[in-house]
């Protein structure tokens, strides 16, 4: 009875939603369904629109192929991901520490997310040669923003009056920053690392169509110029299905690890999150 | 656990904020002294400076002219055994509330078992200690102020500075912490500081009021309560209160800020 008082009081944190994935499950499989039937009763023809189970036949009939050439986009993609978190994490916590880096950190990344990256592709290629490294460099271009953007935030979102309190118990700024931003930033990181999967698959996937001769990009472009559609959506099926993979990995260590509600992840223009974060910072000091 | 000799001197103390070229004065210059085991209470309107004064003498904002003594010597850095706290429960989302509460403990590496043993005492006598395991969001509403509390005054500060601490709570939530919170003061003998602006508040809790004026804030008038502890707000003492509270009117009331 008490147990039950006190679990009403806990309040539904704010974005989560209560997955089910038998729900999910049955909503794929009803549409993967309705999308035979249609091809099949239409008599659509499959350079057209291939019907699922013929995708799926394609899948296992070229399942060593496709592994090969998923395991390359897989590698870049992560590369990618991973090196954009490695350059992400101190440039975010130097903008949270310092105003000043702020200052400089905030236009340019302003600027940067208004470019279209992905067209640096044929860049990185004649910079970095053919293959799995320019894949990586796209891939990494794209998930910088998103990153560093989410991190930011991470670091600034610490309940208010807090680092005054810790100032009166004599911890020092780098104290303060490893007992208060660091863990603030926690729940940020692991959402803004799940939402740069997807970023980070297209990104190597749009490389490898530029400049490759390995990995799921290649294999997609050489179908499509073949008009072997079946092959196109079957290379296009295992990418959808790596990306969900990693995203739902990430996700499920964080919902082990984090068990505390933190505030939504802020998608906002960089130079407007900028003005009010450092109004708020004034404020504060 | 008291410190009687610790004496807070307030000397023609001012704060002035620089807003880009312009320089505003936020607080002062003011003069006022807190006694050991003295309850003092700073009442004034919204953004009159209460909060920046509370923080110069916390130590975390540099006065701007004239000094702050503790206990005879200059105020400087920050003092590490003051207690604080602020308007929100600022508790960090991911610890239990006895994590929280054992916060000051760990900065300054006191004894844990120690602490622990203090805290559960607190925990137990607002009435949370089936909360001690618990994260902040679990906690019932008004309930996470009260750890606030605890997390101050775990270490026995010499001086517990407290900016509105009790402003998000409802009315009713209001009273039973006025009743407990007198209580605990008592027991614990701690000098405390209080900045509110709800005056049946500051004449509950307080020996004396400072009353503030508008942005600068200035000290307008101190008032002394003589009431007998622990103060209640029932049919003997109300009258009483009252009288105090239309005190502080009449001080407002010349100010303008009171029609």
């Amino acid at each position: 009875m008490a147990e039950s008082e006190e679990q009403s009081f806990a309040r539904k944190s704010p974005g989560r939603v209560t997955v089910r994935p038998g729900n999910a499950a049955i909503a794929v499989t009803v549409l993967l369904l309705a999308c035979e039937l249609v091809v099949r009763g239409l008599e659509i023809r499959p350079a057209v629109f291939p019907s699922p189970s013929r995708v799926l036949l394609e899948i296992l009939r070229e399942a060593p192929r496709l592994t090969q050439h998923a395991w390359v986009t897989a590698c870049e993609s992560l590369e990618g991901l991973l090196l954009a978190l490695l350059a992400g994490i101190p440039i975010a916590s130097l903008a949270a520490v310092s105003i000043r880096t702020r200052r400089i950190t905030d236009p340019v990344l302003g600027i940067l997310r208004k470019l279209p990256v992905i067209a640096f592709a044929p860049l990185m290629v004649i910079w970095l040669g053919f293959g799995i490294p320019p894949a990586a460099a796209v891939s990494f271009l794209v998930c910088l923003l998103p990153i560093v953007a989410g991190l930011q935030a991470g670091f600034n979102s610490v309940p208010a009056g807090i680092v005054e309190i810790l100032q009166v118990m004599g911890a020092s700024p780098s104290r303060v920053f490893l007992k208060v931003n660091l863990p603030a930033c926690l729940p940020f990181a692991a959402r803004t690392l799940r939402l740069s999967v997807p970023l980070a698959f297209g990104g190597a996937t749009a490389a490898e169509f530029v400049g490759s001769d390995t990995g799921l990009g290649y294999l997609m472009l050489y179908a499509s110029s073949n008009a072997n559609t079946t092959r196109l959506f079957a290379a296009l099926t295992v990418l959808i299905l790596m990306t969900l993979c990693a995203y739902f990995i990430i996700f499920f260590i964080e919902r082990a690890w984090i068990s505390w509600p933190a505030e939504p992840l802020p998608w906002s223009d960089f130079e407007q999150q900028a003005y009010s974060n450092e109004s708020s910072r004034d404020q504060r000091l | 656990m008291s410190t009687p000799t610790l004496r807070i001197q307030v000397d023609n103390a001012h704060y002035v904020r620089a807003i880009g070229r312009e320089s505003q004065i936020v607080v002062g210059p003011v003069s006022f002294d807190i006694k050991g085991g003295e309850f003092l209470s700073i009442i004034g309107p919204a953004s009159c400076g209460k909060t920046s004064l509370l923080k110069m003498i916390a130590g975390i904002l540099q006065v701007t002219g004239g000094e702050i003594r503790i206990s005879g010597a200059k105020l400087n850095p920050p003092c590490r055994d003051f207690g604080l706290v602020p308007h929100e429960p600022a508790l960090l989302p991911w610890r239990t509330c006895m994590q929280n509460i054992l916060l000051h403990a760990e900065m300054r590496g006191a004894d844990m078992d120690l602490s622990r043993n203090r805290a559960r005492r607190l925990l137990a006598w607002f009435g949370l200690s089936r909360f001690e395991e618990r994260k902040p969001h679990e906690l019932p509403p008004g309930a996470a102020q009260a750890i606030s509390i605890c997390r101050a005054l775990v270490h026995e500060p010499s001086l517990l500075l407290m900016d509105e601490p009790l402003r998000s709570l409802n009315p009713l939530q209001l009273e039973q912490m006025l009743d407990g919170f007198q209580r605990l003061w008592a027991e614990s003998g701690t000098t405390a500081m209080l900045c509110t602006c709800n005056m049946h508040e500051a004449v509950l809790l307080s020996d004396r009021i400072a009353v503030m004026s508008p942005r600068p804030g200035r000290i307008l008038e101190i008032l002394s309560i003589d009431l007998p502890r622990p103060r209640r707000l029932d049919k003997t003492m109300t009258p009483q209160i009252a009288d105090y509270c239309s005190r502080i009117r009449t001080v407002f009331r010349a100010q303008g800020i009171l029609p």
